[in-house]
């Protein structure tokens, strides 16, 4: 029931709604627990990164290298620590990036008619392309290295958001209140930035939450190919690669960077499906 | 004779579509003169609401073809460029619309959407627009207007809400007030308070009213005189107390058998007029109505009739019955 005293607020119902719901909490936990592990990484790390240690080359797991150590004597665990930050932050930024980008051009051919036709052409066709291959595609052109494939992630993820915005908008535009602000002298500017945008802010938050992790993967998946982030940089998909030689000696060299993927990625995605529900109870 | 503060000259809308082009008004004219209250009246699909957007400027030039002159004061509307209407927009002629329910933003709080009318329209201060939008909201009757201030749409009722409408509006002090079926989402006694406050604000501003509806009760409660259009025309032009006197086009007529009639000792049942509005671009020749007009003659079929006067006042009538006729009163 409506209590008139203390209303609660759009915001408000969203987050009580996504406390209550527990497997996005497990979500909020494994991305707390990475972000502050990569945060801290240079306080917490066992070991220095770069440290070689030819006396422990491929040991298992044990408590001095709790997850092992590489074929340089490396110690996985604080590797994969500062591996985090370079993955994180490749995902903060590409997301950045192309929800700006994105969400520019699927307001516009939302709203506009006219660039409508030109805009949603132009995402067919890079929607035609499978999303690694076209992000393979750019970084041939580019030439590998971890911006380019930041930059090839971000043309390859732009598309969805401009299909996910532009739908939005197109149902918010023809709401009666944009007509009632059309009729009291408000430019088109104003319209779009003031009243279609933050009514189309949760479908942009929950696809931001889940291109986060698809973008970490499709980083990681270029590292892997070695179109990415270049060894010995402890990024996680470099680090698979590399451990993929030694699978039948030395598992944990791969298994761990996988698993941190893996759960990361799943992590965005279960904070990403809380959102949706949080957002929008009917749709459940 | 008052000041004509809104004149409609023979105004013409086509909607282009891919079956081309649809005449949805069909020459309209008509005078609003200062603080007069007109109400257009008709059946949905009429061109009721279309007339309204044409006024606004809020037609898509793209998709609608206007010819004719829309004169506010001694400004053509629609000869002005988009920037220049959207500087008298909300300031002199302000719009109402039928749905309060939806017709506010749901993601900003009352105060903020009030305030933006005054951040649009006027160099007042934060404060001062915060100190004008209370005084309105409690100019409309809304009861505890500084915690309103603060509420999102959700947490208030559709009468509410359509205070709120009317506060937006009339921020402003328009001269012209468009109110697109302003009550008809709304229940009953609600519909009165509305209607109430609408005309103590339109008497104590000086207002003008263009009332569009299809409710003849508010017209009767409202109006001081009516247009009643049928297919994108007007059929019949008449004072108010004429209109529901002695009707004089079938539709008119029609129309008004379709109130139900309380003191009625019989329960007689309601006189519906048989079909619906013709489709826009089904009629090419003659008169509109004819399909559902149980006089219509040859005539009818063939030829238009144009808007004749009626010997009766300022009453006009758009019918073929009334030619030459000066109808005995």
């Amino acid at each position: 029931m409506l209590n008139s005293n203390r209303p609660e607020s759009y915001w408000g119902g969203m987050g009580k709604r996504l406390r209550r719901n527990k497997t996005a909490m497990a979500g909020v936990v494994i991305l707390i627990v990475f972000t502050l592990g990569s945060l801290l990484a240079p306080v917490i790390a066992p070991h220095p990164v770069e440290q070689m240690n030819f006396n422990s080359r491929l040991s298992a797991p044990s408590l001095t290298h709790l997850l092992g150590t590489d074929d340089f004597g490396r110690d996985i665990f604080s590797r994969l620590l500062h591996g985090g930050r370079i993955s994180l932050l490749m995902g903060l930024i590409t997301v950045v990036l192309s929800t700006l980008v994105g969400v520019t051009l699927g307001i516009i051919a939302g709203y506009y008619r006219r660039a409508d036709l030109f805009i949603m052409q132009g995402m067919d066709i890079l929607m035609s392309l499978p999303a690694l291959l076209l992000a393979i595609a750019v970084i041939a052109v580019l030439g590998p290295g971890l911006t380019n494939a930041m930059i090839a992630v971000v043309i390859a993820v732009i598309p969805s958001y401009v299909r996910v915005v532009r739908s939005a908008v197109l149902s918010i535009r023809e709401k009666e209140y944009i007509e009632a602000v059309r009729a009291l002298g408000i430019r088109d500017w104003q319209i779009l930035l003031k009243h279609v945008l933050p009514n189309i802010l949760s479908p942009i938050i929950v696809l931001s939450t889940i291109q986060f992790g698809v973008s970490i993967l499709a980083a990681a998946a270029l590292s892997f190919l070695g179109l990415g982030a270049q060894p010995p940089m402890p990024e996680w998909g470099a680090m698979v690669f590399v451990g993929k030689a030694f699978l039948s000696q030395a598992w944990w060299m791969s298994i761990f960077p996988g698993l941190a993927i893996m759960l990361v990625v799943l992590g965005f995605n279960l904070l990403g499906d809380g959102l949706r529900d949080a957002f929008d109870p009917k749709t459940r | 004779m008052k000041e004509v503060l809104l004149e409609v000259k023979d105004l013409r809308l086509q909607f282009k579509t891919d079956k081309g082009e649809l005449p949805a008004l069909q020459g309209i004219s008509f005078q609003l003169k200062k603080g007069e209250t007109v109400a257009l009246v008709g059946e949905s699909g009429c061109g009721k609401s279309v007339t309204s957007l044409a006024i606004m400027g809020l037609l898509s030039r793209a998709n609608a073809q206007m010819e004719g002159s829309i004169r506010f004061r001694d400004i053509l509307l629609n000869q002005l460029s988009t920037g220049e209407l959207r500087n008298i927009r909300g300031k002199d002629i302000a719009m109402i619309f039928q749905e309060p329910m939806t017709s506010l933003n749901p993601v900003h709080t009352i105060g903020r959407q009030l305030e933006e009318v005054y951040q649009l329209h006027t160099d007042l201060s934060k404060k001062e627009r915060q100190a004008k939008a209370i005084e309105m909201l409690k100019k409309v009757g809304v009861p505890r207007a500084e915690d309103i201030m603060r509420e999102y749409p959700h947490q208030l009722s559709g009468g509410m809400k359509q205070r709120v409408m009317i506060a937006m509006a009339m921020a402003c002090n328009p001269d012209l007030l468009i109110a697109d079926e302003p009550t008809t989402a709304l229940d009953v006694t609600i519909q009165a308070q509305i209607l109430e406050l609408m005309n103590d604000l339109k008497e104590n501003d000086h207002t003008s009213l263009l009332l569009i509806t299809h409710d003849l009760g508010v017209v009767a409660e409202m109006a001081d005189r009516v247009l009643v259009m049928y297919y994108g025309e007007i059929v019949e032009e008449a004072d108010v107390v004429s209109l529901f006197s002695h009707p004089k086009h079938p539709y008119t007529i029609g129309l008004l058998r379709c109130i139900p009639d309380l003191d009625e000792e019989e329960k007689l049942r309601l006189d519906p007029i048989e079909g619906s509005v013709p489709l826009l671009g089904e009629v090419t020749q003659g008169c509109a109505f004819r399909f559902r007009c149980s006089q219509a003659e040859e005539r009818c079929y063939q030829e238009k009739p144009p808007l004749m006067a009626t010997g009766t006042g300022t009453q006009a009538v758009r019918c073929w019955l009334y030619e030459n006729k000066e109808m005995a009163v």
